[in-house]
């Protein structure tokens, strides 16, 4: 008896050993470990358009878009908010969580971190996995790498000098300084171009870059929320505009808008097209048209909706959504003066309550009709980044400061023109001309995050805002670094203005 | 040979124990007729069975024959005097401790009836910057040698607001009904809590509930009812707040500002915020306390049990909550052959609770925010007419917990003995949310969850006594130890069905949006799962010479499933040693000393993580949310994986984290035992502890987890009970227990001295667990005040803003002048009990005092910050009720500065809102009757006793913003959301039958 209960505790205690192994080494069941990952298909396509995601999460979080692009010029005003008061009148180290999250970069690292991580890696995944075909990673490399451009132009935009990071990250954080932004935008624009080689214009399977269904699903699916050809030279326009390289952007949109039949771009077929709500076919904010050129999408058929991230969260109100203030409007008096010509078609249909107090701004009003009645405040709009309009405003921009004066007028007159608008006189000075487009920029472009960047580009800072001429110098057009940034990188510097 | 183990699953687990269980009860049929019921054997069969078995204390034979191991516990420990706060309507075990045992600070924010809770055994062992953190902080609680599992924080990952978790937060420490608990000990020092391995790291509540026993049926049964006093609250409407509005917006509002006065203040007319300030009374109520339990237990030395059934319910003074617990205890012992001795023990109970229905709460759980243009309205018919509303709704939070567990030994003769535990804890928890359409901007919600949490224990250990002789003992323990945990959660929620009468959520699918009910875009379902396993093999080497010197050893190689693999095992060794000095020869003669021991004790314990990623070096995560929609996970349709950037970059080679203890103390008693001391110190160093550092914010990453934090708890503790007079018809005893703790960071990983995290500042050699304020001099009564040049984070500074101290004498204010001060752990906390004996009266009282704690009145920053939280479309702006209460706090005492100021002036982290907290309060009273008499013994009762009890009756503090009990666990008053614990009267009585 006893030589048997001796055998079973030996037995017992064995297997303990001998289960030990097996029973401790369990694979997460919540995390993918780096041996687990970029094997597969699968991997490269959640890898590749993580970079869209953190794209689409750095320009939602907080309304960052607007926050940089249209708040600091001063056209919408703040009803009660003090974070979006101090934000209009430039006070951005103010203390507010919201203003942290703002002078914060570390999202837009995120995304730059993620498409350098992704380049790295992609290129290996067609050798594991026979079904991930060469052509495909090269498509899907060229986006993250387009991506990645996009990321950086639109950092030093916001922040002016940015570290400027290109390979992906190998465990040890190592102290960045930051880097002169021509230098940074050289480096965008080079990647943009790279990208673009081996882009489509269109994701409809006609172009060898291309061919057949890009993720079993068809052009429309993927018209304008995907990187194309078009949306690298628009970019590569942009970035060239904003070194004063006219010459460049201008090659770049007339390459655009020479091969329009392998883009289909066009121009907003009906003006009410650019405020038409949700569930309208062509609908500029619901996007995936002709006349947007690239968009960061958010899409209520795949469930992308959110209360927080889109201009509506804080421009829309009563009777709308159940608020009776809205965070932000444009006051009659900027109204009149924006839209100084009567006859202007935009005036009507980008406002609503005309009569009241606060006139709301109606531009974006992306509530699906599941969403309706009541109203569950979940909006739909696309950040849209580039669209057709918005491209001939800057080709007009280009020609004008090329002094192809006839050119410029063209391209101003045709827009003017679609939104009711008399033709500019022939007579205008360059000076003159300059002005007018940026009004029309202004009137085009209201609440789709340029605003601030154009009177940066045009030098108009001091004229719209209380910033001089010295504090633009100082570097007050840009937005200063957190204090995280700082604390935790000895090597970065705050501009003159801001420290 | 792995299937050996019941590791595949529940099913194979509640099968074993369905088995043994069966097992055991045949088995006790059988026998139960062999042998009579007088406690000695009957047959011839029982008697040769029973030979080499002792007769222990507690007059039985197999009880908890394996814990006897975890149960000799020598070192720090605290015990509770149990048979006083059997009287008193506690539903939780952290009420039980509050203010009677030495070294443990808990922590019940909130008097929400059944909510969790939390205790600190010698302080927090970490960082405590959120929620999910506290869940690694707290003690192990061990029910007969089986340690409970707790939950798990991971749902909070998928949260965008840290109140409450997903889920019911129910206490999982309600299943116990007090008068099943035997005793309850709190396991301090590495000496006394190094057996329970791991999981001890914090501390251990080891928690010995009635057991079977033999002998002559015994029945009990014990009750109480009673009331909680509705609370007299100081109620405002519309016009106070209004006035108190007034006074800034006539000092510093612009036109624009005035014109954005809230319409809701602005006309005095309206009825729902300038009628009657009668909201109290529909609000509040006087609530129920009511518990019964019944047990009966008997038997013979081969085979007894015991059985008990028990029900508590609880009222809550506020918002209708409650709650409800049915329990129910079965164990048996039995010796089926000779040398082999087995007790099972099923519990089972059921915890329902009826939560509070805030706003705020709300809010978070349908992670949506509603209109905040009107706060909730100060009458009372709206407040009814609300609360009939949501009634049409449901809200049905439920735990369902069952523990099984077996222990078996086995006796080779007189010095080998073979000990086997096997046990399950196994809960699930569910939560049914229907939020109708009329109280939720015209769109209903519904969601459910339903959680599952397991553990799973296997202990084997063969036990040697080679030395028995009288003045040596020597005894060695060989055993291994397997852990199984599992946690796991679907959630699933639904906005805008199609009725308020439908409240099921069965969205359509892909091609058919619209389903049943709702449309399938505005679902979104939540799962996830984590599992933990632990192995361990220990040796336990006691030895004890003249019953003077004690030495225990104790060796434990540990291997954790979610340690990286390279690092997986350690061994953690604990030696204890104590000093009986009254037996030796010299004191023998002392008429001093009754009792002289002195003790020691070090040792390492390793700490578990409860997360499984950190195991592989960096990881990808699906992380394409923001800040208003934190749970993204597709671009179009089209999933999404990146590196974890959220999560933070997981150093590869993340290693065991441990505790090193170090306790001396000393035990004494005096004058025969009438006087008692006993004092403690230690130093508690938790070492190599993860923490996410900030990274670079250029590396995209939030953080880097990494080893490398060392926090040190230290103090000591002072316990004191004294018998004072103790005549025949008179008797006064009193108990006191005094401990204090204090926290140092001693190191950082990589060499940091310094980390700033959320609102807290952590520096190396300095206390972790303080405030990082601004300090207030005063205000700038006008712009010619304003030295020149001083700013605010470079903002001038103006007349009205906060004259804030410039610490760094740059002339300006911003972190650098921050100033790590101030803590929420009181210096010396504790209680101090009374027991007074008049024939067959007695008079218990309980003070519960602490001293030196600081709190920062977050309510009342919120009140004067409402600049911030008016009209502010997020969380922050949310009101509630309770919102219609004059603010507690110092309101004429405070500066009037300008709340529009970007320096924003009143925010909650400065001096200004900091106060000290000390207080005394008298947590319990009781009148008890003991009845005695011939007669009891005619009728065969046992005891009787009748009781009346009252619970908070008063307290006395230096704190003006109420109860200083009532505070988050981080240090913030949070006002409305922290409900102090109401005054309660109770009657009650304990009956047993012979």
């Amino acid at each position: 008896m006893r030589y048997i209960w001796m055998g079973s505790l030996m037995c017992l205690l064995a297997t303990g050993w001998l289960s030990c192994k097996k029973m401790l080494d369990i694979d997460s069941t919540r995390a993918v470990t780096e041996e687990n990952m970029w094997k597969t298909k699968n991997d490269a396509w959640a890898g590749s358009f993580a970079a869209y995601g953190l794209l689409r999460a750095a320009l939602a979080n907080e309304n960052a878009h607007w926050a940089y692009g249209d708040m600091r010029g001063g056209d919408f005003t703040v009803t009660k908010r003090g974070d979006l008061q101090a934000l209009r009148s430039s006070q951005l180290t103010s203390n507010y969580p919201a203003m942290d999250t703002w002078r914060d970069w570390r999202r837009f690292y995120a995304v730059i971190a993620q498409c350098n991580l992704a380049l790295a890696k992609l290129p290996g995944i067609p050798e594991l996995d026979n079904r991930y075909a060469r052509s495909e990673m090269k498509l899907d490399a060229a986006q993250v790498r387009f991506v990645r451009a996009f990321t950086y132009f639109y950092i030093v935009r916001i922040w002016g000098d940015v570290p400027l990071i290109t390979e992906p990250f190998k465990g040890d954080f190592t102290a960045n300084t930051r880097e002169g932004w021509q230098k940074v935008l050289d480096f965008a624009q080079e990647e943009a171009l790279a990208a673009s080689k081996d882009l489509p214009w269109q994701f409809d399977g006609s172009n060898p870059e291309q061919q057949g269904n890009y993720r079993g699903q068809g052009i429309s699916h993927w018209r304008s929320i995907l990187a194309t050809r078009g949306a690298c030279y628009n970019l590569i326009a942009h970035i060239a505009a904003w070194k004063k390289d006219y010459a460049t952007a201008l090659k770049y949109i007339n390459t655009i808008t020479d091969n329009k039949a392998r883009t289909a771009y066009d121009y907003v077929t009906n003006n009410d097209m650019i405020v038409a709500p949700s569930g309208t076919s062509g609908s500029t904010f619901r996007g995936r048209t002709n006349w947007n050129i690239f968009q960061l999408d958010f899409n209520i058929d795949h469930a992308e909706i959110s209360t927080t991230g889109q201009l509506e969260y804080w421009t829309l109100r009563y009777p709308d959504v159940p608020k009776a203030e809205a965070e932000i409007y444009v006051t009659k008096d900027s109204i009149l003066n924006i839209y100084s010509n009567p006859s202007d078609v935009r005036a009507s249909i980008f406002f609503k309550d005309m009569t009241s107090v606060q006139p709301m701004f109606y531009k974006l009003r992306m509530l699906d009709g599941a969403v309706r009645n009541p109203t569950l405040r979940f909006f739909n709009a696309a950040i849209v980044i580039f669209r057709y309009e918005e491209m001939t405003l800057l080709r007009a921009e280009c020609n004008a400061r090329l002094k192809n004066y006839a050119a410029a007028r063209t391209e101003l007159n045709t827009l003017r023109n679609r939104r009711y608008i008399d033709a500019v006189p022939e007579d205008v000075t360059e000076e003159e001309l300059l002005d007018l487009i940026l009004e029309e920029r202004r009137r085009e472009l209201i609440g789709e995050g340029w605003r601030w960047y154009d009177l940066v580009s045009f030098g108009k800072v001091p004229a719209f805002s209380r910033l001089t001429e010295a504090d633009v110098q100082n570097g007050a057009v840009y937005w200063p670094l957190s204090k995280n940034s700082l604390s935790l990188n000895p090597q970065l510097t705050q501009y003159s203005y801001w420290k | 040979m792995i299937y050996f183990y019941p590791n595949s699953g529940k099913r194979a687990a509640l099968l074993l124990g369905l088995f043994m269980l069966g097992a055991g009860a045949m088995a006790q049929q059988k026998l139960y007729k062999k042998a009579d019921s007088t406690g000695t054997a009957g047959s011839a069969e029982a008697a040769e069975r029973l030979k080499n078995v002792p007769m222990l204390a507690r007059d039985t034979v197999g009880y908890l024959p394996n814990s006897e191991l975890l149960l000799r516990t020598t070192g720090a420990v605290s015990r509770l005097p149990l048979d006083e706060v059997r009287k008193l309507p506690y539903t939780s075990v952290n009420q039980l401790l509050l203010g009677r045992v030495n070294g443990v600070d808990v922590r019940i924010p909130g008097a929400e009836p059944g909510k969790r809770s939390s205790a600190f055994v010698r302080g927090a062992s970490g960082l405590l910057l959120k929620n999910g953190d506290l869940f690694g902080a707290q003690p192990v609680y061990v029910v007969d040698g089986m340690p409970l599992i707790t939950e798990h924080a991971f749902a909070f990952d998928v949260q965008r607001f840290d109140f409450n978790r997903m889920g019911t937060e129910i206490d999982p420490l309600a299943f116990l009904n007090v008068n099943d608990i035997q005793n309850i000990e709190v396991l301090k020092d590495a000496g006394a809590a190094a057996k329970f391995g791991p999981l001890a790291a914090n501390g251990v509540i080891n928690i010995t509930t009635w057991g079977p026993r033999s002998g002559e049926l015994k029945v009990e049964v014990n009750g109480f009812a009673g009331i909680s006093v509705k609370p007299s609250v100081d109620v405002i409407n519309g016009r106070w707040e209004r006035d108190f509005r007034l006074q800034f917006y006539d000092r510093y509002a612009s036109k624009e500002q005035f014109r954005s006065f809230p319409a809701y203040l602005a006309d005095s007319t309206n009825s729902t915020y300038y009628g009657n300030a009668d909201w109290d009374e529909a609000y509040y109520r006087n609530g129920w306390v009511t518990g019964l339990q019944a047990a009966v237990s008997g038997g013979n030395r081969l085979a007894n049990f015991r059985f008990s059934v028990g029900q508590a319910a609880e009222q809550g003074v506020a918002e209708k909550t409650a709650m409800r617990r049915y329990n129910v205890n079965f164990g048996i012992n039995v010796m089926p052959v000779k040398n082999l001795m087995w007790s099972t023990f099923i519990s089972a109970a059921v915890i329902n609770r009826d939560r509070p229905q805030l706003l705020r709460d709300r809010m978070g759980d349908e992670d949506y925010i509603l209109s905040l243009d009107k706060p909730p309205s100060s009458s009372k018919e709206q407040v009814e007419q609300y609360f009939s509303y949501l009634e049409k709704g449901v809200d049905k939070n439920r735990n369902a917990n069952v523990r099984v567990l077996n222990t078996l030994q086995y006796s080779f003769g007189r010095y080998v003995k073979l000990n086997s535990r096997f046990g399950i804890d196994h809960g699930q928890n569910y939560r049914d949310l229907f939020i109708p359409s009329t109280v939720n901007d015209g769109n209903n919600f519904v969601s459910n969850y339903d959680g599952l949490h397991r553990r799973l224990v296997f202990d084997n250990s063969l036990e040697i006594t080679p030395l028995q002789k009288k003045g040596q003992r020597l005894s060695v323990t060989l055993g291994q130890y397997n852990q199984w945990d599992m946690w796991k959660y679907n959630y699933g929620r639904a906005f805008k069905g199609k009725s308020d009468y439908i409240q099921i959520y069965q969205p359509g699918n892909d091609d058919n949006k619209t389903g049943a009910s709702h449309n399938l875009r505005l679902t979104a379902n939540y799962k996830d799962r984590v599992k933990a396993n632990l192995a361990s093999f220990y040796a336990d080497i006691d030895y004890a010479l003249q019953d003077k010197y004690f030495f225990n050893l104790y060796l434990r190689q540990d291997g954790s499933s979610n340690v990286s693999e390279a690092e997986r095992w350690q061994l953690f060794p604990t030696a204890s040693a104590s000093w009986k000095i009254s037996g030796e020869d010299f004191m023998k003669d002392s008429r001093l000393f009754s009792n002289l021991r002195l003790r020691a004790s070090a040792g390492r314990i390793g700490k578990v993580f409860h997360d499984d990623y950190y195991k592989g070096g960096p990881v990808y995560n699906v992380e394409a949310g923001w800040e208003g929609t934190p749970n993204m996970a597709t671009y179009n349709a089209f999933p999404v994986l990146n590196a974890a950037y959220e999560l933070g970059y997981i150093s590869p080679g993340i290693a065991w984290a441990y505790t090193d203890q170090l306790n001396g103390g000393l035990d004494v008693g005096v004058l025969n035992g009438r006087l008692n001391f006993s004092v403690d110190v230690y130093t508690r160093q938790d070492k190599n502890l993860l923490l996410k550092v900030p990274a670079m914010t250029e590396s995209g990453y939030t953080g880097v987890l990494m080893n490398g934090m060392d926090i040190a708890n230290y103090g000591g503790e002072l316990g004191v009970n004294a018998v004072i007079v103790n005549g025949k018809n008179f008797g006064w005893s009193t108990a006191l227990n005094a401990s204090a703790n204090k926290t140092k960071l001693l190191k950082l990983p990589g060499g940091r001295t310094d980390v700033r995290m959320g609102n807290r500042r952590f520096l190396v050699g300095k206390p972790v667990d303080k405030y990082w304020l601004l300090i207030n001099d005063g205000i700038y009564a006008t712009d010619a005040d304003v030295p020149p040049g001083m700013t605010y984070q470079g903002l001038p500074m103006k007349g009205g803003d906060p004259k804030w101290r410039d610490v760094s004498g740059d002339n300006n204010i911003d972190d650098a002048d921050r100033v790590v001060t101030g803590t929420h752990n009181p210096a010396v906390q504790g209680g101090w009990a009374n027991n007074l004996r008049y024939r067959n009266f007695e008079l218990n009282m309980l003070f519960r005092y602490a001293f030196g704690g600081k709190l920062l009145n977050k309510a009342l920053a919120d009140r004067f910050d409402f600049v911030n939280h008016e009209g502010v479309d997020a969380i922050e702006g949310v009101k509630e009720f309770a919102y219609w209460t004059k603010p507690e706090g110092d309101l004429n005492g405070m500066y009037r500065y300008n709340p529009w100021s970007p320096v924003r002036a009143y925010q909650a982290e400065q001096t200004l809102f900091l106060e000290k907290a000390s207080y005394v309060k008298l947590r319990s009273l009781s009148l008890t009757y003991n009845f005695a008499g011939a007669w009891m013994e005619k009728k065969g009762v046992r005891q009787l006793r009748v009781f009346v009890t009252g619970n908070n009756l008063f307290t006395i503090t230096n704190y003006s913003g109420g109860d200083p009990e009532a505070f988050d666990y981080f240090g913030y008053d949070q006002g409305v959301y922290n409900w102090p614990a109401p005054k309660s009267y109770t009657l009650g009585f304990n009956l047993q039958f012979k």
